[in-house]
């Protein structure tokens, strides 16, 4: 953001780097970039300018990469750290407990929705989600995968296929918006020698920072902590923690476990715990990660961040009961946190009780969070709980604020709003818009499907619903329809095997078991 | 509220009909879509990719402009 008023002649009085450590403490980095520049230019040898413009630089382009756990493509079809390949139930992130597992604990997918990864859909997209499919089936089909590094909002085409390519773009991303906006020049590492560096400790703690959040070398920034950990006769916690960043970043998983832990014997963090639980996610090992955490939320009985990170690691092993009790402990501690509120929205959304999802969401709008998703959402709960006049207005706004990526969904909601008011016109109108917009949207093409069954053209039918459950085998719904039209056709083959398809994906489910019996009783009798 | 420690005795009726009636197959739709939040985290990443993808399309745009220029390839 830029300084609101210019450079009054009365300002030049102060002296320009108190001036710029005045931005960067009031968040106005670009400002702050170009004050340290123009001292650099005076005096190139000025170490204060030179640590406040790493930090500033660093500042700017930080991103929370606890956040960003990105498997690539390639990452999730030649995964070779993890250690199990046929895990027991519910100790892996790619065998989560199922719902029937957990004796009706988790939400049925009859009322809640499965996403492309087998899991319930969430309420909150962080850019980890959707990272590991759920059974080999799914591993092994590569078109599945490409559907699955689409995620909401982003263009599936041009995508890194590793997680180091996606760092290597991040860090031309920085480099490319730092050269346009007249933050000034970067500072140059190639020639910076690390051992002198490594001797003052203020210095290399912001060079470290910035070759991690800005350039995103890591191999450069573990040299410099090496050296630096060696300097401090590794007894710095910190020099540590970075250490083992780097050696995550790379991929060397135990190493970066040895690092951490090592910190966490100098000085125990909340962030070098989160850190060594992650390493531990990304070997799939959810229960040691699990343990982590426990251990973290004794010691740091108020932390959110440790809180959070379990309800999330439970949401992932579909153990919603627990996770919903958790993130409830974290709107108790901390009423404006997005992610805890999001989830419990969606929690009570699809657990019949719009009215309070609908109170999560108007929250979450207090906030400032303003985006097609969340309007989307409260039309959704306003029409659920009987708000009808407030819902168009919002799927309206929801449309308006929306790009190519999403605007597919919310038509498709506004199809379902129109089958819910019994405007078939306007549902079935709608459905074809979204299907105009992304015509791969798998929903669309399902409910198009039964709207088309109503008006009684059967063969148009039959073809949304195969094309729908060839684009999405994780739904139940095109397989189960189109078995069941099958059936009444009276091509029992077809019905039989499309009927085992919907079980597949949803093996509770009630009507397609009764379609089978039904098939088996009419196979006897030939 | 059980201060006395007694359950009481449970009455279901012993006689009478029951009555359930199967429901006729018929073809199901798909939920409405809840649609997950960003993070911010998410939000500043495709802040970023498309910045830069804007700054590829000028620099290929300028870049072009050159070649047709007359210089031809550098």
């Amino acid at each position: 953001m830029r300084a609101r008023a210019p450079l009054q002649p009365q300002d030049k009085k102060i002296n320009p780097f108190f001036h710029a450590l005045s931005k960067y403490r009031r968040h106005q980095y670009d400002d702050c970039l170009a004050l340290c520049g123009s001292l650099l230019r005076q005096n190139s040898r000025d170490q204060a300018a030179f640590v406040l413009k790493c930090r500033a630089i660093t500042a700017k382009h930080w991103l929370d990469d606890l956040e960003v756990e990105v498997e690539g493509l390639a990452d999730a079809l030649m995964e070779d750290n993890v250690a199990a390949t046929a895990p027991r139930p519910g100790t892996s992130l790619q065998r989560p407990l199922s719902s029937a597992q957990q004796a009706g604990t988790g939400p049925s997918q009859a009322v809640r929705p499965v996403s492309a990864t087998g899991r319930p859909v969430t309420g909150f997209t962080r850019p980890a989600t959707s990272a590991r499919p759920t059974s080999s089936q799914q591993r092994d089909l590569i078109t599945t995968a490409m559907a699955m590094s689409a995620r909401p909002g982003t263009a599936a085409s041009g995508r890194p296929v590793t997680s180091a390519g996606r760092l290597v773009r991040l860090g031309t991303a920085s480099m490319a918006s730092l050269g346009t906006d007249g933050g000034g020049e970067t500072i140059q590492v190639d020639g910076i020698d690390f051992h002198k560096y490594a001797k003052r400790p203020e210095i290399a703690k912001a060079l470290c920072d910035y070759l991690i959040y800005f350039l995103r070398q890591p191999r450069k920034a573990l040299d410099l902590a090496a050296e630096a950990t060696r300097e401090a006769s590794f007894a710095d916690w910190w020099w540590k923690e970075r250490l083992g960043k780097c050696y995550f970043q790379l991929g060397l998983l135990r190493e970066a476990e040895k690092q951490f832990r090592s910190s966490i014997g100098n000085d125990s963090r909340v962030v070098t715990n989160l850190e060594l639980a992650r390493v531990y996610l990304k070997l799939d090992q959810p229960n040691a990660a699990l343990e982590v955490y426990q251990k973290a939320s004794e010691k740091f009985p108020g932390d959110i961040s440790v809180t959070v990170s379990m309800a999330r690691l439970y949401e992932d092993l579909n153990d919603s009961q627990k996770s919903i009790g958790l993130y409830k402990r974290v709107v108790a501690r901390d009423p404006v946190n997005a992610e805890a509120l999001a989830c419990l929205a969606a929690h009570h959304f699809y657990s019949d009780q719009p009215e309070v999802a609908l109170r999560f969401c108007r929250r979450l709008l207090l906030m400032g969070v303003s985006s097609t998703e969340l309007w989307n959402n409260l039309g959704l709960a306003c029409f659920y709980a009987a708000q009808y006049d407030l819902a168009i207005t919002c799927l309206d706004r929801a449309l308006m604020l929306a790009d190519d990526g999403v605007s597919a969904e919310v038509w498709y909601n506004i199809g379902q709003v129109g089958i819910g008011v019994g405007d078939l016109g306007l549902s079935y109108q709608s459905f074809k818009l979204a299907l105009s917009i992304d015509p791969n949207h798998a929903e669309s093409h399902t409910n198009l499907g039964v709207l088309e069954l109503r008006k009684g053209n059967i063969e148009q039918a039959q073809l949304a619903f195969s094309h729908a459950s060839r684009l999405a085998p994780h739904l139940y719904e095109p397989a189960y329809n189109s078995a069941l039209v099958a059936f009444k056709l009276g091509d029992f083959q077809d019905a039989f095997n499309k009927a085992n398809m919907a079980l597949q994906a949803y093996p509770g489910h009630h009507e397609s078991k009764e379609l089978l019996k039904q098939l088996k009783l009419q196979f006897m009798a030939f | 509220m059980a201060s006395g420690g007694k359950m009481p005795d449970v009455i279901l009726p012993k006689e009478g009909l029951l009555y359930s009636e199967k429901s006729s197959l018929s073809e199901v739709l798909c939920k409405p879509k809840w649609l997950p939040i960003k993070s911010v985290t998410l939000a500043k990443i495709e802040l970023m990719e498309k910045q830069l993808a804007a700054t590829m399309q000028q620099h290929q745009q300028a870049e072009q402009a050159s070649t047709h220029g007359g210089n031809g390839h550098r």
